[in-house]
């Protein structure tokens, strides 16, 4: 064999066999993303148990030749199918059980206490969904300005629930509607809820007078007896579901890990769903996103889109519960203070934080958190209830 | 590929009813709860109330 046949073969087996040779610019693109995500993960410790496996799943499925992203086909041999392929299509598209189980350990986590204990909570976690509709009003008119670039009906609901801040409510209905966007939607959801402390300030401060961030409210709430947080999930459970039963996968499964926690009489079961099952879930739902975010489906001018769209559902959200806010304290007896309305979007516990903070600046006596959580908690729900909404209009189990 | 030409009476009744339908249940929930409170809070200050009482009788 001379030299220069030696060599072609060389190149040849590069060309096909090996990583590099099938390295293009997107998938580098990708990979440099998923490195961005670890980053931020490792250093700024921004949502270091969603970023961290999701932009290891972006690296492993855009290293060429893997097949590690390979779907399970019918009819396919045994050991071709690779194993976020199975993640994705078993976790998420098919059967989309992965979410699901996140909010069962979710609501085993949750104290529904500080909402029991001030129940008007729950229309400030309704007023900070506003951004959700809005988003979703907002892709729709995509087509009118660039009509190539346009969402159909399905993926705006995907797109406006990014506005709920709520990672699984947006995979779940995102993977059921529009799959092709799950990875982006959720990454966004995911990205705005850790970048709460930079986004949400600027809003507050806008919509509010420093009077109004200084409002002083006892720190304290009444409390709360066993019986009411043990009743509490099952007559949620019961009305949400009768009214939108198509919620029932997240309301459901977060309500049932709540009674789980409540009851005091399944301690075992209540400690698996906070621990072992949610991390296990985490690392699979995670890795999972990160692997739906292939090259060819992400360097899309659609993808900087949805990116904006649901930072715009983020902003409008929150301003929507601090004029909700603001509104009640008009309306109020007591003094309430209206930055509670930005805890309406369901990034638990940093929205209820970035409020207790601020208003602990604009006067140290307040201690705001415990009302804080209220609205926040009760953003978890309505973000359920409004992704169940949007699957009662297209899903028909 | 261009999605099919939106519906706009569609899209708004679906926000217009989305948010109806979420601020209906939050206000639902929001009533449950309260009545929720009002009675267990009525019936342990019963309790204590009848605690004190018996207390007072038994001095």
């Amino acid at each position: 064999m001379s030299w220069i046949a030696y060599h072609e073969g060389v190149l040849k087996i590069l060309g096909i066999q090996v990583g590099f040779g099938n390295l293009d610019l997107p998938h580098i693109i990708m990979i440099l993303v998923g490195l961005g995500f670890i980053t931020l993960a490792i250093l700024k410790e921004w949502e270091p148990y969603e970023l961290l496996p999701i932009g290891a799943g972006m690296i492993l499925a855009n290293l060429p030749l893997t097949g590690l992203i390979s779907q399970p086909e019918p009819g396919m041999q045994p050991g071709m199918a690779g194993v976020l392929g199975i993640i994705l299509k078993y976790g998420l598209y098919t059967w989309t059980i992965l979410p699901q189980f996140i909010f069962f350990g979710i609501g085993a986590l949750t104290d529904f206490s500080p909402l029991i204990a001030n129940p008007r909570a729950f229309l400030l976690g309704a007023a900070a969904q506003v951004g959700i509709y809005t988003s979703f009003l907002g892709a729709l008119a995509v087509g009118l300005i660039w009509p190539d670039w346009g969402f159909s009906l399905k993926e705006a609901c995907s797109i406006g629930i990014i506005g709920g801040a709520d990672g699984p409510t947006t995979i779940y209905t995102t993977g059921l509607l529009a799959p092709d966007i799950m990875g982006i939607t959720a990454t966004a959801a995911y990205s705005y809820m850790a970048m709460v402390a930079i986004i949400q300030p600027p809003i507050i401060k806008l919509l509010t007078s420093k009077a109004e961030r200084a409002t002083y409210m006892k720190p304290t709430l009444r409390p709360v007896s066993r019986a009411e947080r043990i009743l509490f999930p099952i007559v949620a459970m019961l009305l949400i579901i009768l009214i939108i039963p198509k919620s029932a996968p997240l309301v459901g499964f977060l309500l049932l890990g709540n009674l789980f926690r409540e009851s005091g009489v399944v301690e075992r079961l209540s400690n698996t769903a906070q621990n072992e099952l949610i991390n296990i879930i985490t690392i699979l739902l995670m890795l999972g996103i990160g692997a739906s975010m292939p090259a060819d489906r992400v360097m899309d001018p659609r993808t900087l889109l949805v990116l904006f769209l649901g930072l715009a559902a983020f902003c409008v959200g929150t301003g929507a519960g601090v004029i909700f806010g603001k509104i009640m304290s008009k309306f109020s007896k007591e003094p309430f203070n209206p930055m509670l309305g930005a805890a309406g979007v369901s990034a638990v516990p940093m929205s209820a934080r970035i409020v207790h903070h601020m208003g602990q600046k604009a006067n140290k006596r307040n201690f705001l958190l415990m009302h804080a959580m209220g609205p926040n908690v009760a953003g978890v729900i309505g973000s359920a209830v409004a992704g169940g909404y949007f699957l009662g209009l297209f899903i028909n189990f | 590929m261009q999605p099919p030409p939106i519906d706009w009476g569609e899209a708004f009744r679906i926000v217009g009813s989305g948010l109806l339908v979420v601020f209906l249940i939050m206000s639902l929930l929001a009533v449950a709860t309260s009545l929720m409170g009002k009675i267990f809070t009525a019936r342990d200050a019963r309790k204590k109330a009848a605690a004190i009482a018996q207390g007072e009788a038994k001095s």
